[in-house]
């Protein structure tokens, strides 16, 4: 019974995230070096110029994540700067590694991994729409 | 003092009658702009680009996406003259255009396309989209006049005329599909006998699908089509013809918007698009194998070591940055350390970006993990040194990063930056690096290579840069 509790639980959580991201809305991508990036504060993100990342071609990667323990963390070598709106309207800005698959959203001070599977694809996905900042 | 009141109203006059004048005109101007936007938005753009399903019959792939004219980027041109608005075109997927006297050289069509608006001699309004793809001749050549072909269309792709410009004369072209793919299998000396000449211009497009439906993700090439130009044997004077705006007009077109008019300004891709590597570089052969090996002076090759340190300007390994919220959290940034490999010819230029990274994340607790290497075009840096090599040292470097087959990443002796400095050590480029010590481990480092890089004494052939550029992968190959 404890297994049976445990496999749905699971399965909730896992359920009940897929549903928070797909509250998540205005997800967009910002050119910046990186080391400004981790500076820079939410509310200078409207000055920095930046391309809208499509969201259905974006919902299958977060979909996929895993949230990391609180104690877990990571060396960063390069990161993107992205940024979203929650169901509630608050501006959260997400700092995306460039390696690894992991991102960190600062409001909810949480690290998320992409799925192995996806990784690959993700980091293809963020670089592509990186690289059309600069046609804009 | 009348005289002086005479005088006053004098000037008043002259100021008043200048500016009406300079607004007359400004008006004017603006007036030609409204109108043919006014026209295109009225009776052309309503036009809806061809369906996918329609490509197998469409004279003309290149409408098969949709697009749109950039009118803040549009100028005025006088051509033929007529006066022609030049509008630049936005296509919502970018393609590439070649034909088979281009020289294996592929041209993104935004580049060579082009929106023309003018009014014809009976006083109506004509839009063309006129494209040039340049022959290896023009690049062979000194580029002074166009040598290559021109196609004018409708906006919805119909074939208006085309032209063959080659040895500073141009020849009217037949674009027929149908009837020219009948000839293209006839025999060289059967199309030679009747004085048929054959131009294939063919449209491919590449892109990437991400479909988590697919287990991996992957590139493709697709061929949109080819159309098939029987060249005439009839000449046409370079100058405005009764049709058009003649191909000497249109061969000017390109060069009027964004250029300084007149003449054949084609700007052509100084290097062939990029066939983009996977991010993470899936086979770093295959990502590295349009470079060239030759000796002598027909390429010149160099490598440039890209360092983004944590802390820009000091030693420190590690940065501890408090991110943007109120939280105060820390991100422990080590930065990285990645080389840019460029091989430049009069062909082009070729250049690729690669970085090692953990395939997961390391930690100085878990220093080790499998490596992997990355396109790292997107990175940013502070500092770099380009250091200029021979074809040896330049291919013993490639070969020494080819090598690296899954290699094991370890953040005190096998990191970023060890990989970039042994992949220069192949090459017998030794640069001044300082090692590193930090909490539970120590090892090469971008904090203390940067500061080395930067203190260092430049030997020949070296330059030293705290810009960060753009820095592209660029070129391709069809090997």
């Amino acid at each position: 019974m404890l297994v049976t509790v445990y496999l749905l639980s699971n399965g909730l959580v896992c359920r009940a995230q897929e549903n928070t991201w797909q509250k998540t809305t205005e997800w967009k991508l910002y050119k910046i070096d990186d080391n400004k990036a981790f500076r820079c504060k939410p509310d200078s993100l409207k000055f920095i110029q930046s391309v809208r990342l499509d969201s259905a071609a974006l919902m299958p990667f977060l979909s996929s994540t895993t949230v990391w323990p609180k104690e877990k963390y990571a060396l960063w070598m390069g990161s993107y700067l992205a940024s979203f709106t929650d169901s509630t309207g608050k501006l959260h800005k997400v700092d995306i590694s460039m390696y690894g698959g992991f991102f960190y959203d600062e409001r909810g001070k949480t690290y998320y991994q992409v799925a192995s599977g996806l990784k690959k694809k993700w980091l293809q996905f963020i670089n592509d729409n990186f690289e059309k900042i600069d046609s804009l | 003092m009348r005289k002086f009141y005479c005088f006053l109203l004098l000037i008043l006059f002259a100021l008043i009658f200048f500016s009406c004048k300079k607004n007359y005109v400004a008006n004017n101007e603006s007036d030609f702009e409204n109108n043919a936007r006014t026209f295109f938005n009225s009776n052309v753009k309503t036009t809806e680009p061809a369906s996918e399903q329609s490509i197998e019959i469409a004279t003309n792939p290149s409408v098969v996406y949709g697009r749109n004219p950039i009118w803040n980027k549009a100028v005025k041109k006088k051509i033929a003259g007529k006066d022609v608005l030049v509008v630049p075109i936005q296509y919502d997927s970018l393609f590439y255009v070649s034909s088979n006297a281009s020289g294996g050289r592929l041209y993104l069509i935004n580049e060579v396309s082009r929106l023309c608006i003018y009014k014809d001699q009976s006083g109506q309004y004509q839009a063309e989209v006129v494209t040039m793809v340049p022959d290896n001749s023009y690049f062979s050549g000194s580029k002074k006049s166009f040598s290559g072909i021109i196609h004018v269309d409708t906006w919805d792709g119909t074939a208006i005329r085309s032209y063959l410009f080659r040895d500073g004369t141009a020849q009217s072209v037949t674009r027929s599909k149908r009837n020219a793919a009948s000839i293209v299998g006839s025999s060289e000396d059967a199309m030679a006998e009747n004085g048929i000449s054959i131009l294939e211009i063919c449209y491919y497009f590449e892109g990437y699908n991400y479909a988590p439906a697919y287990e991996e993700g992957y590139y493709y090439e697709e061929e949109l089509g080819c159309t098939y130009e029987i060249v005439s044997t009839g000449n046409e004077s370079l100058g405005g013809g009764s049709s058009g705006l003649g191909s000497g007009g249109y061969s000017s077109a390109i060069g009027a918007a964004g250029g300084t008019g007149g003449g054949a300004l084609v700007n052509p891709i100084s290097s062939m698009p990029v066939a983009r590597g996977d991010n993470i570089i899936a086979s770093i052969t295959d990502y590295n194998k349009c470079f060239t090996n030759l000796a002598g002076n027909t390429y010149s090759y160099s490598v440039t070591i890209c360092v983004d340190q944590p802390v820009p300007g000091k030693r420190d390994p590690w940065g501890f940055t408090v991110t943007g919220s109120s939280s105060g959290d820390n991100i422990v940034n080590v930065g990285h350390t990645f080389l840019i490999f460029t091989q430049i010819s009069a062909t082009g230029t070729v250049q690729r970006n690669v970085g090692f990274y953990p395939a997961d994340y390391v930690t100085p607790i878990s220093p080790s993990d499998n490596g992997q290497l990355n396109n790292d075009n997107a990175h940013s840096y502070n500092i770099s040194l380009t250091v200029q090599l021979d074809n040896s040292q330049f291919f013993n470097m490639l070969n020494y990063v080819n090598g690296n087959n899954n290699p094991t990443y370890n953040l005190n002796n096998n990191n970023c930056t060890s990989f970039a400095l042994h992949t220069l050590e192949a090459g017998n480029v030794y640069i001044p690096a300082s090692f590193g010590s930090w909490a539970g481990g120590g090892g090469y480092d971008p904090g203390d290579l940067g500061e080395d890089i930067r203190n260092m004494a430049l030997q020949p052939g070296m330059s030293r840069s705290t810009n960060d550029l753009a820095h592209p992968n660029l070129g391709t190959c069809i090997y």
